[in-house]
């Protein structure tokens, strides 16, 4: 085989003879699709030739020696003898990414050839099978394997890229198989169809624990050993932290659904200007002021909610728009403002210009807006509306409160067509926060148990 | 079981079935074919057979699946260079073959005249096709050569000649078909574990 590698740096284009260098042709705007490319003519040799796999050999046969594998080694598997005496190494063909498989031959003390196929950190033992029936000629789109229809588009192509050992025939570097991978009833087969052949085998999958026992060095079974300890311990705390999660979750879940309104906020109206027509940049509008209250908020430091609606039972919101303002007023901070509230003109003047005040009187402010709008597109009409809005605030001084609430409508609007409520919430930041944490922590952790490795192969 | 000699060295030699129809000579090679009556024929003398691993010898006893089987003789072939043999073999009071490949063990128990199979040429793997009422799927269209015989044989093909052989599937059967001097003749049969093989 060695002799053979030497010849592929002499490889030619087999058009006109001229050196061949790698390249990359671009295909779908923007992907680098490698080629080999004739320095002469030009020529293109991409997956689907032969040539190029033997151009490009060393980049599939980096990692050959990544296997618990290699020629000569013995072993003893289930009571049987085996000595490994050949391998072949495929590279899937619609894949411009390193996608290979090894394919060992061993043959054990009875004299018998069995295959150990090695891909992706997983070893099947595959044996000769005879199938009840099978057609592969018959349906143009599919195979019957034992009464199971498969998909020839779920077929796939290997391309022989390394071949070392004693084989029971000459493979070719870039020699294409047509595959499919079958599983039927748990279990495994595979059908390969070369040009002159078609071979029907079964697998059985063998865990790195066989193959290591069998197979495997002192070190690899040290490895192995504190790899899987090192594995348990990881998939512990996936657990661990998968009951935290779950614990934030539940947290977050009750807190979303349980709330305490807040009584009587919407008592004590004082209509402090009822639509009263404005003027801006030449658009006309309509002002309303309104006090609320008193109501007690009864604890501090705790989260609460304003939800706000069009109660269109009403008036409706009609292909126009409703701007609020809302101000949670302290009752102490308000009387001391406007004198206990005892002139009605003086108590309108300070809230008019609330935002002229030295020292804010307001504890907490929010806004918002109502709206309801149609149109035409693509689609046809369309109509559409937001007639509510929430805010959640936290008070750090329990006690009486009140709710000045100023609206901006464009059409004249009835001031009590707005409703509100206040609820104390639960706070449901904190546990969003720690569950999202934990989840991936869960999913970290999960994951190493599946794939931490220490040894010198690839193990699923 | 007849007793005679050899027709060309005078030899004795044993005909242990009656359905044999060739027997080689052990100690000159010589290839007699076994007429009516047991009268013997020479068919011509060729070299021994080249060394060859095999888990079976002419005259080695034992069971397959159970039941008991001598070997009786074998033909070797010889194909891009690998080699493999048919033993012929008394199964259990019948005749039978049982095909040695790289490792591989395959007993064909029923043979069928296989006339209606299509033109050889045409048939390629993958292929389904239908031979002596039988529907079956190609694995292989290849062409052996025959190197020699020894011991006793169900059929005659002079050394050096190229055979045509099919391998297929069918109905949960393996299926060889051969080409060879004209007639064409279907076997069908299951594998074998070397453990289903005691000797």
């Amino acid at each position: 085989m060695s002799g053979e590698q030497d010849n592929l740096k002499a490889l030619r284009c087999e058009q006109c003879g001229g050196d061949l260098a790698r390249s990359y042709r671009i295909e779908d705007e923007d992907e680098e699709i490698p080629v080999a490319k004739c320095l002469n003519c030009g020529t293109e040799y991409d997956q689907a030739s032969q040539l190029y796999y033997e151009f490009f050999a060393d980049d599939f046969t980096l990692d050959k020696d990544r296997s618990i594998f290699k020629l000569g080694l013995k072993g003893t598997l289930e009571g049987v003898e085996y000595e490994i005496i050949g391998r072949i190494r495929f590279q899937e063909e619609d894949e411009y990414e390193v996608s290979t498989w090894d394919e060992w031959l061993a043959i054990n003390s009875e004299g018998t050839y069995h295959y150990f196929v090695e891909e992706d950190g997983e070893i099947h033992s595959y044996e000769e099978y005879v199938p009840e029936s099978i057609d592969l000629d018959s349906d143009p789109g599919y195979i019957q394997f034992e009464g199971k229809s498969v998909d020839k588009d779920d077929g796939y192509i290997g391309r022989i890229v390394y071949a070392e050992g004693e084989l029971p025939w000459q493979p070719e570097i870039g020699e294409p198989v047509t595959m499919f991978d079958i599983k039927k009833d748990g279990i495994k087969y595979s059908v390969e169809q070369s040009e002159g052949e078609v071979s029907i085998t079964r697998g059985d999958r063998i865990s790195h624990k066989d193959i290591i026992d069998a197979f495997g060095e002192e070190e690899h079974k040290q490895l192995y050993a504190e790899t899987m300890a090192k594995r348990k311990q990881y998939k512990l705390k996936s657990y661990v932290y998968l009951g935290v999660f779950l614990l934030s979750f539940g947290l977050m879940v009750v807190n979303c659904s349980s709330s305490t309104p807040v009584k009587g906020v919407m008592t004590g109206k004082k209509i402090i200007s009822d639509n009263t027509p404005l003027v801006e940049k030449g658009k006309r509008s309509f002002f309303s002021q309104v006090l609320y209250g008193p109501f007690v908020i009864p604890k501090k430091n705790k989260l609460y909610e304003f939800d706000f609606k069009v109660d269109e039972r009403v008036q409706r919101l009609n292909l126009e728009w409703q701007s609020f303002r809302l101000m949670l007023i302290e009752e102490e901070r308000l009387n001391k403002a406007s004198e206990n509230q005892t002139d009605f003109q003086k108590m309108k003047t300070l809230l008019t210009n609330i935002d002229a005040q030295k020292e804010p009187v307001e504890s907490f402010v929010g806004t918002g807006d109502f709206w309801d709008e149609q149109g035409y597109d693509s689609d046809g009409h369309w109509h559409e509306n937001d007639l509510s809005h929430s805010t959640e605030f936290v008070i750090d001084k329990a006690g009486k409160y009140y709710v000045y609430l100023e609206l901006y409508n464009k059409k004249y609007r009835r001031i009590d067509a707005v409703k509100f409520s206040l609820s104390q919430v639960g706070s449901v930041r904190y546990y969003v926060i720690l569950s999202i944490i934990f989840l991936i922590l869960m999913l970290i952790n999960r994951s190493k148990s599946q794939t931490f490795n220490l040894l010198p192969f690839d193990m699923a | 079981m007849s007793s005679t000699t050899c027709t060309s060295c005078g030899a004795p030699v044993e005909i242990q079935n009656r359905f044999s129809k060739v027997l080689v000579c052990n100690y000159c090679g010589t290839h007699l074919k076994v007429g009516n009556e047991g009268s013997l024929s020479e068919q011509g003398k060729y070299p021994k057979l080249a060394e060859f691993p095999s888990l079976l010898s002419v005259g080695k006893r034992g069971t397959i699946l159970d039941k008991p089987f001598t070997a009786l003789g074998r033909m070797q072939y010889i194909c891009e260079g690998a080699r493999y043999n048919e033993w012929f073999i008394d199964y259990d009071g019948d005749t039978a073959w049982l095909a040695e490949d790289e490792g591989t063990y395959t007993l064909f128990t029923e043979m069928y005249e296989a006339a209606d199979i299509p033109d050889v040429s045409s048939i390629r793997a993958g292929q389904n096709i239908e031979v002596a009422g039988k529907k079956i799927m190609v694995k292989e269209v290849g062409e052996s050569t025959v190197e020699g015989g020894e011991g006793e044989l169900g059929y005659y093909v002079e050394p050096g000649t190229k055979v045509t052989y099919i391998d297929a599937v069918g109905d949960g059967k393996k299926i060889s078909i051969e080409y060879s001097e004209g007639e064409v003749e279907l076997f069908t049969g299951r594998p074998l574990l070397r453990r289903d093989i005691v000797l």
